[in-house]
């Protein structure tokens, strides 16, 4: 946290020719040690012999200093005003503050309606079209605050960069983001570890060899899945490789997001507690996007099919896994609102 | 109807779920309300928001290694003004096969065949990122990037700076040609070779197998005699 300030800078030339006796202290500044030395008490004269050594420490490194409780008196006497000493003058605005006021302006004009989750995913998911709801978790994450960690700021900054079209990660990222929300998630931190691992969580598989990673997940045996199950490691390796800065939670839900609640996911068959929910909610999201896209058993399905055939318990190639009841209970509902409103056509 | 047993399970599940979320968001909050409005963060994000595009078109069954190749040399000259040259390497022929070249394609005023000629020794001797002026001072910079499965060498990836890069970018350069290991890795596959971290494929296992079992054969019959 930044420390009241006790002292401003001034300039030596600032200070009245035509005065000898100022109703202010003069202090000085030691850049060596970082301290504040009375030089001249106020209502003393500034006689030659010191206004002449003032100027020679000046000349040597030290700052003339006046304490921020005689500053309305200081800049009377001076005749100046705030404005025209450097050291009084507002820091600049960082670009990214700007930025994130102007959208929680525009937010404020046109408020974001209030999510029906399931009815909002089940449009989504019949229109074939989940731009809106990118869009939607675009502009909440762009209102996040600069000046929490790194992980935060580059969930901001992967939103704003990437957030612009429909794709599978992006489908991804946004439908992570909702249900960690509806799962009670919340936090600029926790949402954004969110973001940052659900973009990078598949990053590990362009190192290897892409003929593999295009097969059929079922169909891959042997040393090829074994080949296939290091992509978590990978995705961490080259993240530390590139140094970039990421939260050690958000690490974990990359390195983590295929366990699964029963222990039958890898790479070190965690149980349930010590699964991180993230994890947990990010591997089903991915893997619900992945066997609707194909890459799991080969065949393309609607996403709706998919939901129903998790939410029976199929035994079908690829959806073996238990996701645990949390998750199963908020893929239930999208599944019940879909049945609804089949009736009701 | 759930067992007595997976109603337990199911519950224990749940309530863990809860506790740790309460934990972590608890935490978190608090950590948010001690940060000072002042210091801003800026994102440094190594070039990831490049590569993520790029895994996306890796994940495209319908897009094929060419144009992967192509977007990745593309992002780099559009981002860093870096002319990039994707090689894939033959172990068996110890030969380079140009898999995209900036050169070409950007159709630059150096002429790719002077570069290579002049450099393609360099290439085939290089184990180890290198830049050529690892200062980043120079008018001009090279950075020479191999491509290894284990011991073997699969392919280079080589950026021609014609103008001065900075220090902080070069990071991001290793990030972008990173994402074309997948492509180099099936193209050498391909090939019939495959480097020692990946494992040995099922056909030289089997003849590793048989050789051990020859071995242990003779040196039991020697023992025993």
């Amino acid at each position: 946290m930044e420390e009241k300030r006790s002292f401003f800078h001034i300039q030596f030339e600032m200070l009245p020719k035509s005065v000898e006796i100022f109703p202010f202290h003069l202090y000085v500044y030691n850049q060596v040690n970082n301290s504040y030395s009375p030089y001249l008490y106020g209502n003393s004269p500034l006689i030659e012999e010191k206004k002449s050594f003032l100027k020679y420490i000046i000349s040597k490194g030290a700052i003339l200093a006046i304490p921020i409780n005689q500053k309305r008196t200081f800049l009377n006497v001076c005749g100046l005003s705030e404005s025209d000493i450097p050291d009084l003058a507002r820091p600049k605005i960082h670009k990214l503050q700007i930025e994130r006021d102007q959208y929680i302006k525009e937010l404020e004009a046109s408020p974001l309606p209030p999510l029906n989750f399931a009815k909002e995913i089940n449009d989504a998911i019949n229109r074939n079209c989940f731009l809106p709801l990118i869009e939607r978790v675009r502009k909440e994450v762009l209102t996040f605050k600069v000046t929490i960690s790194h992980t935060v700021s580059l969930a901001r900054y992967f939103a704003r960069q990437l957030l612009i079209d429909d794709n599978n990660i992006n489908r991804t990222v946004a439908l992570t983001y909702l249900f960690a929300k509806q799962n009670n998630i919340d936090g600029y931190e926790p949402l954004s570890d969110i973001i940052c691992s659900t973009f990078l969580h598949h990053i590990g598989v362009t190192q290897l060899d892409r003929a593999m990673i295009l097969r059929p997940e079922v169909e891959c045996h042997g040393q090829e899945k074994s080949d296939f199950q290091k992509h978590p490691g990978l995705a961490q390796h080259l993240i530390k490789k590139c140094k970039l800065e990421l939260s050690s939670s958000s690490i974990d839900t990359i390195l983590d997001h295929h366990e699964r609640s029963s222990g039958s996911g890898y790479p070190y068959q965690k149980m349930e507690r010590a699964i991180h929910p993230a994890s947990l909610i990010l591997g089903s999201i991915s893997h619900i996007i992945d066997y609707a896209s194909g890459r799991i058993t080969g065949s393309k399905y609607n996403i709706n099919d998919v939901l129903k055939k998790i939410q029976n318990h199929s035994i079908d190639a690829g959806l073996e896994f238990d996701f645990g009841d949390t998750i199963s209970k908020n893929i239930e509902n999208i599944s019940r609102f879909t049945d609804e409103l089949k009736r009701a056509a | 109807m759930s067992t007595p047993e997976k109603i337990r399970r199911d519950d224990t599940h749940s309530k863990d779920f809860k506790d740790q979320l309460n934990q972590t968001s608890k935490l978190k909050l608090a950590e948010e309300e001690d940060t000072s409005d002042n210091d801003v963060i800026g994102p440094d994000s190594k070039g990831f928001e490049h590569l993520i595009p790029i895994l996306n078109m890796y994940l495209n069954k319908e897009v094929n290694n060419e144009n992967i190749l192509l977007f990745t040399m593309k992002q780099i000259y559009q981002h860093y003004n870096g002319v990039a040259v994707i090689l894939s390497y033959n172990n068996t022929t110890n030969d380079f096969a140009e898999e995209v070249v900036g050169h070409n394609v950007l159709q630059t005023e150096k002429k790719w065949e002077d570069e290579f000629n002049t450099h393609i020794e360099d290439w085939k001797r290089a184990t180890l990122p290198t830049w050529s002026d690892s200062s980043f001072q120079a008018s001009s910079n090279q950075f020479v990037y191999p491509f290894m499965e284990g011991a073997n060498k699969i392919g280079v990836g080589i950026v021609f700076f014609y103008s001065k890069l900075e220090e902080k970018n070069s990071n991001q350069i290793e990030v972008l040609l990173e994402s074309s290991r997948g492509i180099l890795l099936e193209k050498s596959h391909n090939l019939g070779t495959k480097g020692k971290y990946l494992g040995t494929s099922s056909k030289n296992k089997k003849d590793n197998e048989k050789k051990e079992g020859f071995f242990a054969t003779l040196f039991g019959k020697l023992k025993a005699s």
